[in-house]
């Protein structure tokens, strides 16, 4: 029996037309995407009388489809789906519904060899499947997934039915790309109020101070009294110093993101590099009454980095550990095969386990620090991973989880003689 | 006739510098660099006034107002908050305090604080 379901006519057609201006009318760019697939996929399932529905998201770099949703699929399909990312060859009407970018059909899968391999075989053979319409998600020129109508018989699709079909489905791919838009866009608005926050709040002091040492100047007399004056002209300098420094990150940053980094390597002993920070951020040790060792490496190898940058990723790094230990922070270079290691432990808050994977992104900070007294910029393991990376080094680190310490490790290539 | 004896507690060496200049010009200044200290000082020495930052090491601003007011020693020692957080939950938790006043730090000049302290210590 080959029997063709769009045997309504016209007005039917014109019912599924009215059906497709309804389904956009009732999308939203603040739904949850869930939400928005099974609009869509119980509309389209209804409307095409298919026997079974699947709408997979494409993976273009791994050629793979994950199954994003699934209207009366068998328990064997949904399992096989779950459980992995599927080559998008397994089952052929994905693949050549995204190769083409059109609706690709078959009327009877008896009558073609293409079922007659891969995973997709046995799963729609269990299921009966006799005919297949696979229509791509596609936004503009960006295919983004497929969708798979599942018939238990065989049938024949006409060209109004997939023009119906693709409209759906490229009304579908316009609203996910939207939603998407949207989230993005409610993303950049948060970020947008956590800046605003880090600068007003790290802004509020030293101007505060800033305006009340003015007042004292107005008041001293300079020529009574040149030492008090001075004095008051020091704490304006390091608040100066202190705000300078603040923008400075943000600055960094930028330079970062446009790709305007210009790092000059040279030879240059590790130890030396480390020692100097180290020397720079004693003052800063002093005031947090934290214990600092420092242990160098015995060899004399060298390391081949841009020495201003790699100066300033480490100072971020131990400035850090030294900001967050509760009594002690260790600083050790080792050799680990050819590379030196450079390894910073703390005893202090931790990272939070669920965080873990953040800290390296721009303005993060975790959420047991970010109300901390110094709570920074969020910038500065950001700027310490893009300058260590743009030296031909790597920075990674342990955490036992919370309250329980950090160690970070900056590694760069040995320099043979 | 005896000074004014006020505990300030701020973490910011600048700032609790500045706050040393306008108020030992009138009143004796016990300065403490972290909420820890803060507590041992007003503790120990009983304070007239109470000057704290929020957000501070060891103790914040917050935990130090906790311990005086459950101290019977501290318990009616005015305080003054210096506020520079701008985080809500922050502010949601100073308010809930009531303090005997909240002072915006950019608003600290040596007037607005020697009119708060005449206002919230009695003459001696």
């Amino acid at each position: 029996m080959n029997k063709n379901i769009n045997e309504g006519g016209a007005s039917h057609l014109a019912e599924r037309l009215i059906m497709l201006g309804e389904i956009s009318s009732l999308t939203a760019v603040d739904m949850p995407q869930d939400q928005l697939l099974a609009l869509f996929a119980s509309k389209l399932h209804a409307l095409f009388s298919a026997r079974a529905l699947a709408l997979w998201f494409y993976d273009r770099k791994e050629k793979t489809v994950m199954l994003k949703y699934g209207h009366d699929l068998s328990d064997s399909m949904r399992n096989y789906c779950n459980k992995h990312s599927i080559p998008s060859d397994q089952f052929p009407e994905i693949k050549y519904a995204i190769d083409s970018g059109s609706v690709w059909t078959v009327e009877d899968l008896g009558d073609t060899p293409l079922y007659e391999q891969g995973d997709a075989k046995k799963i729609l053979k269990e299921m009966e499947i006799r005919a297949v319409m696979g229509v791509p998600l596609r936004a503009l020129t960006n295919v983004r997934g497929a969708v798979s109508l599942y018939y238990d018989h065989p049938r024949s699709f006409d060209s109004d039915e997939k023009a119906l079909a693709l409209a759906y489905a490229n009304a579908l791919a316009l609203s996910l790309n939207n939603v998407e838009a949207y989230a993005h866009l409610v993303a950049l608005e948060r970020v947008k109020g956590e800046v605003i926050d880090i600068v007003s709040h790290q802004f509020r002091t030293p101007i505060a101070t800033l305006r009340g040492n003015v007042e004292l100047l107005k008041e001293a007399n300079i020529n009574k009294d040149k030492n008090e004056y001075m004095q008051i002209v020091k704490e304006i300098e390091k608040v100066g110093i202190k705000l300078r420094m603040f923008v400075e990150s943000f600055l960094n940053v930028k330079a970062i993101d446009e790709g305007n980094l210009d790092p000059k390597p040279q030879r240059i002993d590790p130890n030396v590099l480390v020692e100097q920070v180290v020397a720079e951020l004693d003052n800063y040790r002093a005031q947090h009454k934290v214990s600092l060792t420092f242990h160098k490496i015995v060899g004399g190898y060298e390391v081949y980095v841009d020495q201003t940058l790699v100066s300033e990723a480490i100072m971020n790094v131990i400035n850090n550990a030294i900001k967050y230990a509760k009594t002690s922070v260790s600083v050790e270079l080792v050799k680990k095969d050819e590379n030196i290691v450079i390894e910073v432990k703390d005893d202090g808050l931790g990272i939070p386990e669920g965080e873990q994977q953040m800290i390296f992104q721009k303005l993060y900070r975790a959420s047991n620090v970010a109300r901390h007294p110094e709570a920074s910029s969020g910038l500065g393991m950001y700027i310490a991973k893009r300058y260590i990376n743009t030296s031909g080094g790597q920075v990674w680190f342990t955490s036992a989880g919370e309250g329980k310490g950090t160690t970070f490790y900056i590694s760069f290539p040995i320099q043979q003689p | 006739m005896n000074k004014i004896k006020i505990l300030v507690v701020e973490d910011d060496e600048q700032f609790r510098t500045l706050l040393q200049r306008f108020l030992e010009t009138q009143y004796e200044v016990i300065l403490a660099s972290d909420g820890e200290e803060g507590a041992k000082f007003a503790k120990e020495s009983v304070p007239d006034l109470v000057m704290t930052d929020i957000l501070m090491p060891k103790k914040t601003g917050i935990e130090l107002i906790r311990e005086l007011r459950d101290d019977q020693k501290t318990s009616k020692v005015p305080i003054i908050i210096l506020l520079a957080t701008v985080y809500t939950q922050d502010l949601k938790a100073v308010q809930s305090f009531n303090p005997d006043s909240i002072l915006p730090k950019e608003q600290v000049t040596r007037k607005v604080l020697f009119d708060l302290v005449e206002k919230l210590v009695p003459a001696k």
